[in-house]
């Protein structure tokens, strides 16, 4: 009998095995880390067609791929919190708004990596906000209650992988706005020149190699022909599962 | 002579033949053609070409997106500018107030005792968005324009009709300062071509607004004075805000306009640019406070009066089967054959005259 060195092995699998397995393994790992967060009491959401705008400067923070209707309905994954996370959902036309807690399930360990998934099957407006597209839709996660605020930011996915962090920016009258990292790296955001801008008018994106992986501070400054309005200082926390 | 008229009378036979033949056709096309007029009336409710407009509007706030392929170049004498501190300084009068560009990221110059100073907004290639200009009258009633891109070109500065441009990087902020009282008002035109927004939303968050203005679609037009004609118009509201496109579609109109603002600290009215806009669009967005946005464009009766393509062959279908319909009745009116009826006309014309003849014939 023949013995074959392993790289003649591996050359004579067929290549679709190879890949299957491949994207099986890492869909396991991935997907075997999230646990189900629970809706603490009612789902309350609104929808108005006059204007409602937010009263925050940073309005929304995600990953770009889950700033989506589609990718909210199916549920944001993001890091486990302590005891629950307060969600905000908010669309750039100001005509609907959500804001709900969910309790962490047992087992979700805070900064211990343990993803969890917050349904949305809640809603009643499912056919409204599966048409907002990419942007359209900004999503805010505190590692609180929602009867209480905080400057800390669960950084929101739809459970796959990314390489970009959004930061939806009402400017409140700026015309720039630009983040700082805690590392000292700069960079403009970019405005919505579409649209309606009701409740947000800049978006924010930061790669994810400036911006590194765990608790991080961000500076979000504005101003307006040169003069510089407040800053904002925040923190995100990123999964380690990224 | 017999033969003569017997020729004659087997011509008009065959005129007759003829006019009987395309009487035919005529009606055997008839199902066709009301088939096809109905088909144009169809397309040209539906279809959706662009109409050019005209937009003029008072406003104090509006934002340009410059189209890439074209220059621009705007005259800035008396203002006072800022470009980014990590820029490389300028040989010009630095400015000492520090109520202009106070942040950490800008270096201010006062252009005030510079002739002819022209700012120059480049063309960029076709792969980067061009310049974007964000202008606002503040309420001091000076006039505020924030210019930044991420091409390749940069910005440039032309002063005192020098033909060197000088580069100032790729973001500036010019600022034009009320001239002061019992001085002549200073005014501004700034001419562009690209896309943009006049006015913005109305929001608790800030204070300008649209004031006034109109939109109006025409339709090119020969019989009309100056090759076109008034389709629609609609009043703006303020706080309105109006969606400029650049392009109707890929080989569309560039929307071009200029802007026209007066500074003086005398005028008793709060200051606001005059913006008028030109170009080709299927529809004007329009974002109404407390309202979804809507898009303006001609009623169907509009679309299908003023299609260009479509106007031409509805008349000319209408034409042609109005003027059947009135043979129809010309036919009914004057019955029997028209050789027959002549003849003898003829005969009795002859008798009534020469009864005599007649007689004895």
């Amino acid at each position: 009998m023949q013995i074959l060195p392993p790289t003649r092995i591996l050359a004579n699998i067929p290549v679709h095995i190879v890949l299957s397995t491949c994207v099986l393994v890492s869909a396991q790992a991935y997907s075997a880390t999230p646990l189900r967060a629970e809706l603490a009491g009612d789902f309350h959401e609104t929808v108005q067609e006059d204007v409602a705008v937010s009263g925050s400067v940073v309005v929304g923070v995600a990953a770009t791929s889950a700033l989506s209707g589609e990718a909210t309905l199916a549920g944001l994954v993001i890091p486990a919190s302590e005891d629950s996370i307060c969600l905000t959902v908010l669309s750039r036309d100001g005509v609907y708004f959500s804001r709900n807690t969910y309790r962490m399930p047992d087992g979700a360990m805070a900064g211990g990596g343990t993803l969890v998934v917050l349904p949305f099957d809640g809603t009643k407006e499912r056919d409204l906000i599966s048409h907002y597209p990419l942007g359209d839709l900004a999503v805010r996660a505190s590692p609180v209650g929602c009867e209480q605020s905080s400057g800390t930011y669960l950084v929101a996915t739809n459970g796959s992988e990314f390489d970009t962090i959004d930061v939806l920016v009402n400017a409140f009258g700026a015309n720039a706005v630009y983040y700082r990292t805690a590392d000292g790296a700069e960079a403009d955001c970019d405005e919505f020149t579409e649209g309606r801008r009701t409740s947000y008018d800049y978006r924010c994106t930061i790669p994810v190699d400036v911006l590194g992986t765990g608790h991080r501070q961000l500076t979000i400054e504005r101003e307006r022909y040169g003069r510089p309005l407040g800053k904002v200082q925040i923190e995100l926390q990123l999964g380690s599962a990224q | 002579m017999s033969e003569a008229r017997t020729r004659i009378t087997a011509f008009l036979l065959i005129l007759k033949d003829l006019w009987n033949l395309g009487l035919l056709i005529v009606r055997n096309l008839q199902p066709v053609m009301v088939l096809a007029m109905a088909g144009l009336i169809a397309w040209a409710m539906l279809s959706r070409q662009p109409w050019p407009f005209s937009i003029e509007a008072e406003s104090e706030h509006v934002s340009l997106l410059l189209a890439h392929d074209r220059e621009t170049n705007w005259r800035i004498d008396g203002a006072q500018l800022c470009i980014r501190a990590n820029a490389e300084a300028l040989v010009l009068p630095v400015l000492e107030e520090p109520s202009l560009c106070p942040g950490p990221r800008w270096r201010a110059y006062d252009l005030r005792e510079i002739d002819e100073v022209t700012l120059r907004l480049p063309a960029v290639p076709p792969e980067f968005a061009g310049y974007t200009a964000s202008l606002d009258v503040e309420p001091d009633r000076s006039l505020a324009i924030q210019v930044s891109g991420k091409g390749i070109e940069s910005l440039a500065l032309l002063a005192g009709g020098s033909a060197l441009p000088v580069p100032i990087g790729h973001n500036a902020i010019i600022r034009f300062p009320t001239p002061g009282k019992n001085k002549p008002p200073g005014r501004l035109l700034l001419p562009f071509s690209g896309a943009g927004t006049i006015g913005k939303d109305v929001s608790w968050r800030e204070s300008t607004l649209l004031r006034r203005g109109s939109v109006a679609l025409y339709t090119r037009s020969d019989e009309a004075a100056g090759g076109r004609e008034l389709v629609a118009s609609t009043e703006l509201m303020p706080g309105d805000r109006v969606d400029l496109r650049q392009h109707a579609r890929k080989d569309g109109v560039v929307t071009k306009g200029f802007i026209h603002f007066d500074l003086s600290e005398e005028f008793s009215e709060p200051p606001a640019m005059k913006i008028v806009a030109f170009g080709e669009a299927e529809s004007i967005r329009i974002l109404r406070f407390g309202e979804q946005s809507y898009s303006f464009s001609p009623g169907m009766l509009s679309r299908l009066t003023h299609h260009s393509a479509v106007s031409t062959w509805v008349v000319l279908i209408v034409s042609l089967l109005g003027f059947m319909a009135v043979y129809r009745e010309g036919a009914e009116i004057g019955e029997g054959d028209f050789l027959e009826r002549r003849r003898k006309f003829i005969a009795r014309w002859h008798k009534f005259w020469s009864p005599q003849e007649s007689s004895e014939d």
